[in-house]
């Protein structure tokens, strides 16, 4: 086999990067221009600050193996479907299947783990992390920090939105009441 | 001056006429010529008022001087309150502020338009003061009322005249919130040495000092493109919260369609939310309107429902469990006329808890969802009773939840049965499997209980004996737990139990 393929990227302030070709597939953006042809030269990401392109780079580094590993599954369910259809042999099969089930929560347990340091971030950051993960497509990213993002608005007043994010309120006081006059039942 | 108005009852026990009638006097805001203050700590100095507040005022003098009184002129506290009790010719100053404001004003108004960005600070810290100012004075004009100078009590400054949720809570952040934003603003003037302005900020700074800090000690911003991006997570009441924040959040929330095409009503909103309210928020989606789930939605009636459909073509799914107004009549013609009016049509329906559905209903539906042919309960996803069964009703993809309970024959809410020793058979052949009214079940787990042994809680559910020995051992690891909406409506039913094992 041929080594993995090394494709270059070059953030919006200049900074370039280079990534392996199956770390950089987790964006389905970058696979897109890939697929395109693009995967020979320089990969521009205009919306991607050298700052936050690291901290994207380590998820997709992680989620990598995730997807290899959905690889072995989707062969290993098309044994077992041959192996249903042989009614004998169903109770040969519970014991790989327990430990496999082991296997199965200790690896989602260790990634719960790793994905509460990973999110133990700032707000600029997550932020940040936000609109590059939008961009660059990478679904669970995307969930994992607009959750947390959404968790921070969640059950907060007005006010305290503001404080948390420090948003300021430049409504009019006409408008402001417009607003509150608006959805005003939701809030009695 | 001294400051002993507060070893001053303001409401003796025993008013002679005169100490009330003085008291009340210095309540109106000003002191009456030729009436002597007789405990002289400042109060009875004359004063310069502006002529429309003394106006204001001559009525109310009138009858101080007619009435006796054994009972103040009103009955609010705030009129009862003194104005001014420190003699700083409130009204004075205000009068001066007040024209510093309007050439504050004047002055940015000219720049506004030449320069967006860093006079649109000065502009928008200008409106901001001018609005507290005028706030300020229109509460100054009421008798009794405090300035807004005074730092000792502003939850009643604001209390007074904002009947908003988030000042009512007994917080003063909402109306300090944008004076503290309106600090931060000016710490960086860009154009202005002039001296009104620093006097002014230094004012603003005494209520930004009562406030609570900016978390950054930062200036308050515009919210982060990134914050957009996770409105599309939150729950309608979240969204509408969040249209309050600032103009970028409450422009993404009305018109980003996207956020609308799947609106779940739920507890607390489902018994404030009228007809006219839901258009309102359906109307967001502009007519692309996807799933609409009502959950005890009281309010909503079948014309209300009507009208839904007419302006929404694309409604996929339709979730109305515990709609007490709703009828099976009304939603069978409405989505006759719905499919009439050429729309794909609904293909998932969720009444659970409508009562009074026939037979002929329950074909028509079947019918109309286009489902006549399909199996219903062999290829399904077992469902499970618990506590918070009508919100979660709509996970599966049957084309309709209700159906005809195996042992009674009504069309009702079926439920399968988690227990191990009904299982080993195919779904449809459990012997269990019925409705709640012919098989009770734990409110918990969803198991059935037949002769088996259970509690009966306070609110006449009933727990299975290991749900409830589960309850009686760990009540409190529930609490750690994440908060997922299953443990939520566990922990609310701990807290049920709580009461019943306490009281």
């Amino acid at each position: 086999m041929a080594s993995p393929k090394v494709i270059v990227l070059r953030t919006c302030d200049g900074e370039t990067f280079e990534v392996d070709e199956s770390v950089v597939y987790v964006s389905e953006t970058i696979k897109n221009m890939i697929e395109d042809g693009c995967g020979d030269g320089v990969i521009p990401l205009p919306n991607v600050s050298s700052k936050i392109f690291p901290k994207v780079i380590e998820y997709c580094k992680k989620h990598v193996s995730d997807f290899e590993s959905l690889k072995k599954t989707s062969n290993g369910d098309e044994k077992e479907k041959d192996k249903d259809d042989d009614s004998s042999k169903k109770g040969k099969e519970a014991v790989p299947d327990v430990e496999e089930d082991a296997e199965e929560k200790a690896r989602v347990e260790e990634l719960k783990e790793w994905e509460t340091t990973y999110m133990d971030i700032d707000q600029q950051v997550l932020f940040d992390l936000l609109q590059a993960a939008n961009y660059l497509n990478i679904k669970g990213l995307l969930l994992m920090a607009a959750e947390k993002a959404a968790s921070m608005i969640r059950g907060k007043t007005p006010e305290q939105i503001r404080e948390t994010f420090n948003i300021k309120n430049d409504f009019t006081p006409e408008e402001y009441e417009e607003v509150r006059r608006e959805n005003a039942w939701a809030f009695e | 001056m001294t400051l002993n108005f507060s070893s001053r009852p303001i409401f003796p026990a025993n008013p002679s006429e005169d100490n009330l009638l003085s008291s009340l006097r210095i309540a109106n805001g000003y002191v009456v010529e030729g009436i002597s203050d007789k405990n002289s700590n400042g109060f009875g100095k004359p004063r310069h008022f502006n002529w429309e507040i003394e106006d204001s005022y001559d009525c109310r003098r009138d009858r101080a001087d007619r009435e006796c009184y054994h009972e103040p002129i009103s009955n609010d506290i705030l009129d009862i309150l003194p104005s001014d009790p420190f003699g700083m010719d409130i009204s004075a100053t205000f009068t001066a502020i007040t024209g510093w404001i309007e050439d504050m004003e004047a002055d940015s108004e000219n720049y506004v338009r030449d320069e967006a960005g860093a006079m649109k600070g000065d502009y928008q810290f200008v409106a901001g003061l001018n609005f507290i100012w005028n706030s300020a004075l229109r509460f100054q004009t009421e008798p009794g009322s405090i300035g807004i100078g005074e730092r000792s009590s502003p939850v009643g400054v604001f209390h007074g005249w904002v009947k908003d949720n988030e000042f009512g809570d007994g917080s003063c952040d909402g109306g300090f919130g944008s004076v503290t934003a309106v600090c931060n603003v000016e710490e960086t003037p860009s154009s202005n040495d002039d001296d009104s302005y620093a006097a002014a900020c230094h004012q603003s700074n005494e209520c930004h000092e009562a406030a609570e800090d900016c978390p950054h000690g930062e200036e308050a911003e515009a919210p982060h493109e990134g914050l957009l991006l996770s409105l599309g997570y939150l729950g309608v009441q979240d969204l509408l919260s969040a249209e309050r924040v600032c103009r970028t959040l409450c422009s993404a929330v009305q018109n980003d369609s996207l956020l609308w095409m799947n609106i779940h009503i739920d507890q607390p909103l489902s018994e404030r939310i009228t007809d006219d309210a839901l258009m309102l928020l359906i109307g967001r989606a502009q007519g692309s309107l996807q799933s609409l789930s009502l959950v005890e939605c009281s309010r909503i009636t079948d014309d209300g429902l009507k009208r839904i459909l007419e302006t929404n073509p694309r409604l996929k799914k339709l979730s109305v469990p515990g709609c007490t107004r709703l009828s099976v009549e009304g939603i069978v013609n409405n989505l006759k006329a719905f499919k009439l009016s050429g729309a794909p049509g609904i293909k998932h329906l969720r009444i659970g808890g409508l009562y009074g559905v026939t037979n002929e209903h329950y074909e028509e539906l079947k019918l109309l969802l286009g489902s006549e042919n399909c199996q219903q309960s062999k290829d399904h996803k077992p469902r499970y009773f618990h506590c918070g069964h009508l919100s979660l009703s709509c996970d599966d993809d049957r084309a309709i939840d209700i159906e005809m309970c195996p042992r009674c024959q009504n069309l009702r809410l079926v439920y399968d049965c988690p227990a191990e020793s009904c299982q080993g058979q195919q779904t449809a052949a459990q012997l269990c499997r019925a409705c709640t009214l012919c098989i009770a079940r734990c409110v918990q787990c969803g198991r059935c209980i037949n002769d088996g042994e259970y509690e009966e809680t306070f609110c006449l559910d009933l727990l299975c004996s290991s749900c409830w020995k589960q309850l009686l051992n760990c009540p409190e690891r529930q609490e750690e737990k994440d908060v997922t909406t299953k443990n939520t409506i566990f922990h609310q039913e701990t807290a049920r139990y709580h009461i019943h094992l306490d009281g």
